[in-house]
């Protein structure tokens, strides 16, 4: 059951707890509100924190796990938080790399890491040409993606106002890639019964293969629908097919 | 838990060495594995009371037997009860266990040593009555006799104030600590009733219970001290009559036993155990058989390394290498009974028996020297380990980057400066614009009534209450305060621009400040990595002892240069090629000494080692006096094995012809002898040094002797690199590998090889027209044509490296910068857009799913961009196919021995590259002197005329153009012949430098062989004109 609540300004939402008795309660604690800052989306911090300051009960925790949504290729997603290591705010700019697949879009440096930069697309939908379906291209260092339809009102939680093409950061060590994404958009809390089995796959318009899946997460209003996706199966996929290529021109 | 119980063995017997050895049983029963309880590995409810009373048991005991730094260890076990179930408090009291069990067997072992020399003791004294496991107390069971006493009895332990002395220097560092905070730590009490929880331990868990990183360092502590070892046994093997090193061997022999056993590396002390008592057992035949004490010994050592490499990786040493040591220890026994023979040990070399026929142990050592182990072993030998140089390397990359930021801002600053200073002169005219007409319009202005309409910034304002008149105050239009807040912004305007350059000025200091640091910081990382070559010379000498003890050769080895610093890595892997030149000089160039006198040569060969830095590299030469190669003969056995054809043998140099001893199918054991062997194992050795970017070369003389020549770099992480821009991307190219470069227009380009085979056309294969290289000839190896108007030229393929990276651009070029590469046995040419400049810079290694062929890493560039790093020739190399194997480069061309050394003098500002030119001609013979400027330059000719001068164009103050003007004005410094070595290829350039007499035009880069072989040129030909 999604708990977070939605992402929108409406206090009347009912997912969003209304202000409670006024001045009865002491002040936030500092951890009180890091668990906030931690816990909720952007709204809700800024409700809760506005509830703080005027002594107000602060709201409960979400339940359940965080995943991370997101659009690849035009298909949304979604991921546990913890398998991410960072949300780049923009695509890097990257240096290329001979003899690399279309897919392999360069590497950059991130806290003076080297990271190679990938479209996961050819691999999540398994493309019979992994070359043609990745639509990311590098030029002079910057990567260029296609750009998506905005998103409709309908579905903001893939998009934040300022959202566009962007780089999630998985993996860590010398197993650390950055996936290029089209959209990262809310956090949303799902407990495991709100992840279906993959018969709801059906349902998605475009589902990635089924070796990727770990079924479809869809909200409480059921308007939209997610493919959750095993990160750590992606990873291991796309470090194959590098070593692969990189063991080709040995 | 075992039963405690108060009758103690000091109650039992009284004084003298039995009681002492029969406490050191009951405590070493009370500590045993079996003892503590290997019945279960649950968790048993201990309580804090159970612990005190077993401190306080084995504290009295402890005391008893005189091992009170012991006793005072375990008084702190209660303590560490108390905080059980912590991971600290458990690593606490296995540390106190562990030492006290190593320190009981060192105990027992002397206790029972002495006790068997002691009367009547003999039966209560033997080992295996010592105690009830023989892990702990019993010696090796398999090394015995006097070899196993000699180090037993080493140290003198005997009472209670020889214990309290103990040597902790024996141990690591970090033991040293853990000994030293539990041998001092004040007592604390405990909760009585407590109850704790502690896991029992096995003895299959006892040495899973040390922490991992402390058997690590015990091991690296280990190798060291080997390193040690092969100096003192180098230092026997000079004199064998110093028995010092002998002494010093015993001694460290038992420091390392000490130190293993302490981790439990039990087969690796057993094996110490045994080494520590040969050099005793030697002595008397240390002077007498000096060369088979040698090889015992230094087999020994070969035997503890291999040892000490299992322990890194099985977690002790094998009962093969036990069962080696101790066929040693009976051999060096074997060696010292033969002194007591009739007639033997008479102090003279003639009691040397035959060398043995082979010499498994260090053969085997030498065939398979230590390369980079992932062990535990040698991943430490530098005491700092490599991640933590990884990880100071990524802070100075995180360094380079904020240093990157720092420069962004102050650039932003500065064009918010310009900005502002725009404003100001606009603010600056608008305010003389108007103080102007300020006369004009406050004439205006009071021509209007106060009160009255009009224009309103004209209107004078009502002055307070209207009470006061225009005698009493000022009255002010509107205009007028707009005229003052005007200057209030100019002069806010002036403030703030000031702030902002006293900002700039900061940012500016602050940056040159990171910047300083993180060359510091870079700098001492490189040579945090870099060691010197002192232990691979210690090799090199028993390798050449043992070898000709083997070979029967009498051969002097003399070692120069043991201080230069290389990489370590580079350097352990060259030990396996030095090594291999090495047995080779010795057992194939040396002659017998029988030959050596016939040909009138002393009995005695030399063979040498030669270290140097020749700018960024490392030379490493390998001499010897002996037979020498004849090339004839190789190429014979080349044709013969159809590596050549007699068309191309015709054709070969005296340098290519000697190279093919490094070619892998080319054997000449048949040769009569003459050479036979001489090129095994050096395909081995050439792939061994390509792989570390370095090269070699020889140079051999029949009846002379052979030098064999290594160059590597002296750090596989730093490079000396071209930067260069294809398609709109940076890369760097090693210059080393960079002969020359030229401007290139696009009609120079032919579209195809005229007559080009299958396998050699190319995508682009193009030539460019102006190349021109002289052919070779016997007498004169492939090289550049000295000047345009050679007569013979060849012309080289041409490849664009845009097209070999697959980063084409639609848009032509009109002009391309061709590199010169050296690619194995051709020269290639490479067309870049645009030569950036040069730099030294670090190599990271890519991750290993982004490694491809042909990228040695990626650089940071000082604005934070990064950039890759390429190898051309392997590059190349797979571009060209099988034409361009690497191949050794030709033997750079040795000066003739002069009557007189030439004096150059180098102008250049660039301090690596003076560095590098200094190096170069310096070990050619050359004395060179070097100059940042031409005005230096100047000086320096005025106080000693050089006899050449190497002059770069573009430097500081007076530029090569000017100094070539100054100096041909005077009469004296004029007739010095120059050589002009300069970055800048254009025509024009060259050609006012020849206007200017230069005898030479060069350049950078610039192979040292060609700059070496223009001055040699010039300068014969000064000599020779009038």
């Amino acid at each position: 059951m999604l708990s977070g609540g939605s992402m929108t300004t409406s206090h009347e939402d009912e997912s969003i707890p209304t202000p409670r008795s006024a001045g009865a309660q002491p002040p936030l604690s500092l951890s009180q509100l890091l668990t906030l800052a931690r816990a909720h989306t952007i709204d809700e911090q800024r409700i809760a924190l506005e509830q703080a300051h005027r002594g107000e009960t602060p709201v409960a925790p979400p339940e359940g796990a965080p995943y991370l949504l997101f659009t690849c290729a035009d298909v949304a997603c979604a991921a546990p938080l913890t398998q991410f290591r960072e949300v780049l705010p923009t695509l890097p700019t990257t240096v290329a790399l001979p003899f690399s697949p279309p897919w392999m879009l360069g590497f950059f440096a991130l806290h003076t890491e080297l990271i190679g930069l990938v479209d996961p697309a050819p691999f999540l939908f398994e493309s019979p040409d992994l070359a043609t379906l990745s639509r990311a291209r590098l030029r002079n260092g910057r990567v260029i993606l296609p750009g998506s339809p905005s998103p409709s009102r309908e579905n903001w939680r893939l998009a934040m106002p300022e959202s566009g093409p962007t780089a999630l950061i998985i993996g860590s060590g010398e197993r650390m890639l950055a996936l290029v994404v089209g959209r990262v958009g809310d956090v949303a809390y799902a407990k495991p019964g709100d992840i279906s089995a993959d018969a709801d796959v059906a349902s998605l318009p475009r589902a990635p293969a089924t070796r990727f899946r770990a079924g479809v997460y869809r909200e409480p209003g059921g308007q939209m629908a997610f493919s959750v996706l095993k990160m750590d199966v992606l990873l291991d996929t796309l470090l194959d097919a590098l070593k692969v290529e990189a063991a080709g021109y040995e | 838990m075992s039963e405690l119980s108060d009758n103690t063995p000091a109650q039992k017997a009284s004084g003298g060495l039995g009681p002492r050895l029969d406490t050191v049983r009951e405590l070493t029963e009370i500590l045993a594995p079996s003892a503590v309880g290997e019945q279960t590995s649950e968790e048993l409810p201990i309580t804090a009371e159970t612990f005190r009373q077993l401190s306080a048991r084995l504290g009295r005991l402890l005391g008893l037997a005189g091992m009170t730094d012991c006793a005072r260890a375990v008084q702190t076990l209660d303590h560490a009860a108390e905080q059980l179930p912590s991971d600290e408090s458990l690593r606490n009291i296995d540390a106190v266990l562990v030492y006290v069990r190593a320190r009981l067997r060192d105990v027992a072992l002397m206790e029972s040593d002495e006790a068997a020399q002691g009367p009547g003791d003999a039966a209560d004294t033997s080992p295996s009555t010592a105690g009830s496991d023989d892990t702990l107390v019993s010696p090796s069971p398999a090394i015995s006799g006097d070899a196993s006493r000699a180090g037993t009895t080493q140290a003198n332990e005997g009472d209670d104030a020889a214990a309290d002395a103990v040597d902790v220097s024996q141990y690591s560092v970090k033991t040293q600590a853990v000994i030293r905070k539990f041998t001092t730590a004040p007592l604390r009490q405990r909760t009585p009733g407590e109850v704790v929880h502690v896991k029992q331990r096995s003895a299959r868990d006892d040495r899973d219970q040390i922490p991992e990183e402390l058997r690590r360092e015990c091991l690296s502590e280990a190798t060291g001290d080997l390193a040690d070892l092969r100096a003192l046994i180098a230092s026997f093997g000079k004199m064998p009559g110093h028995l010092d090193a002998l002494r010093d061997m015993a001694q460290l022999g038992h420091k390392v036993k000490g130190t293993v056993s302490t981790y439990l590396f039990d087969r690796l002390a057993e094996i110490l155990l045994g080494f520590e008592g040969v050099p005793r057992v030697l002595q008397p035949v240390a002077v007498s058989r000096s060369a088979a004490c040698l090889s015992l010994l230094i087999r020994f050592a070969d035997v503890i390394e291999a040892a000490l490499h299992e322990a890194g990786e099985q977690g002790d040493a094998s009962e093969e290498r036990l069962r080696e040591a101790q066929a040693l220890v009976a051999e060096a026994q074997v060696l010292a009974s033969a002194a007591d023979a009739p007639g033997a040990g008479s102090g003279t070399g003639a009691q040397e028996g035959p060398p043995p026929a082979v010499i498994p142990v260090l053969d085997r050592s030498i065939a398979q020297p230590p390369g980079p182990h992932r062990g535990l072993v040698d991943e430490d030998v530098l005491r700092v380990e490599p991640r933590q140089l990884d990880h100071l390397m990524h802070q100075s990359d995180g360094l380079a980057m904020n240093r990157a930021m720092l420069a962004q801002t102050s650039e932003e600053i500065h064009r918010i400066q310009e900005d502002m200073d725009h404003v100001l002169t606009r603010l600056a005219s608008l305010t003389a614009q108007l103080t102007d007409l300020h006369p004009f319009i406050r004439q205006v202005g009071e021509q209007v009534p106060a009160g009255t309409s009009g224009p309103r910034w004209l209107v004078r304002r009502e002055t307070s209450g209207g009470t006061w008149d225009d005698l009493e105050l000022d009255s002010y239009t509107i205009f007028d305060d707009s005229l003052r807040s005007l200057s209030e912004a100019v002069l806010d305007a002036n403030t703030l621009s000031s702030s902002l350059q006293a900002l700039i000025q900061r940012l500016a200091r602050n940056s040159d400040d990171q910047r300083t640091v993180l060359h510091n910081m870079q700098q001492t990382i490189i040579h945090l990595r870099l060691v010197n070559l002192k232990t691979l010379a210690d090799r090199v000498m028993l390798a050449v002892h043992q070898a000709a003890a083997t070979y029967g050769r009498q051969v002097e080895i003399s070692i120069q240069g043991e201080e230069t610093e290389i990489d370590r890595n580079i350097s352990e892997a060259l030990i396996a090629s030095i090594m291999q030149l090495v047995r080779n000089a010795v057992a194939h160039g040396i002659e017998l000494p029988e030959e050596r006198v016939a040909q009138r040569k002393p009995a005695v060969g030399k063979v040498w080692l030669h270290a140097s830095y020749s700018g960024n590299e490392v030379c490493i030469e390998v001499g010897d006096d002996g037979r020498g190669v004849n090339p004839h003969q190789l190429i014979a056995a080349a044709v013969s094995e159809g590596i050549l054809d007699a068309k191309q043998a015709d054709h070969l140099t005296r340098e290519q012809a000697l190279a093919l001893m490094f070619e892998p199918n080319l054997s000449t054991m048949d040769q009569a002898g003459v050479i036979a062997g001489h090129g095994i194992g050096l395909d081995g050795v050439l792939t061994s040094v390509l792989r570390l970017r370095g090269s070699i070369s020889v140079r051999s003389e029949p009846r002379q002797g052979s030098v064999f020549q290594i160059r590597v770099p002296i750090s596989l992480s730093i490079m000396h690199a071209l930067h260069v821009r294809v398609s709109g991307n940076e890369y760097a190219i090693p210059l080393a590998s960079v002969r020359r470069m030229f401007e290139v227009p696009a009609s120079g380009i032919l579209d195809s090889m005229p007559d080009a085979e299958p396998e050699t056309t190319i995508t682009a294969a193009l030539y460019p027209r102006r190349l021109r290289v002289s052919r070779p000839s016997p007498e004169r190896p492939l090289r550049l044509a000295e000047d345009a108007s050679a007569a013979l030229y060849d012309e080289v393929p041409v490849f664009s490296l845009a097209e070999l990276l697959n980063v084409t651009e639609d848009a032509p070029k009109t002009t391309h910068m061709a590199l010169l590469i050296d690619a194995g046995q051709r020269e290639v040419a490479v067309l870049v857009d645009k030569v950036l400049d040069e730099s030294e810079i670090v190599i990271r290694a890519l991750p290993a799913h982004l490694r491809r062929r042909a990228v040695l890493g990626a650089s940071i560039r000082s604005d934070g961009g990064l950039f890759l790093v390429l190898d051309l020739a392997d590059l190349l190399a797979g571009a060209l196919g099988g034409m361009a194997a690497p191949r050794p480069q030709p033997a750079p061309a040795t000066p003739q021995p002069r009557q007189r050394v030439p004096r150059v003098l180098v102008v250049d500002d660039s301090i690596s590259m003076r560095r590098a030119l200094e190096g170069a001609l310096t070990s050619v013979g050359y004395e060179v002197r070097s100059a940042r400027d031409g005005v230096e330059a100047l000086g320096l000719m005025i106080a000693d005329v050089p006899d050449i001068m190497v002059l770069d164009i573009e430097m500081p103050r007076l530029d090569g153009f000017e100094l070539l003007s100054v100096i041909r004005g005077n009469e004296a410094l004029a007739r010095v012949p120059v050589v002009v070595l300069t970055s800048r290829a254009a025509e024009k350039h060259h050609r006012q430098a020849m206007e200017l007499g230069v005898r030479a035009y060069l350049t950078k880069p610039c192979p040292d062989e060609i700059l070496i072989s223009h001055l040699q040129r010039v300068l014969r030909e000064s000599q020779e004109r009038p």
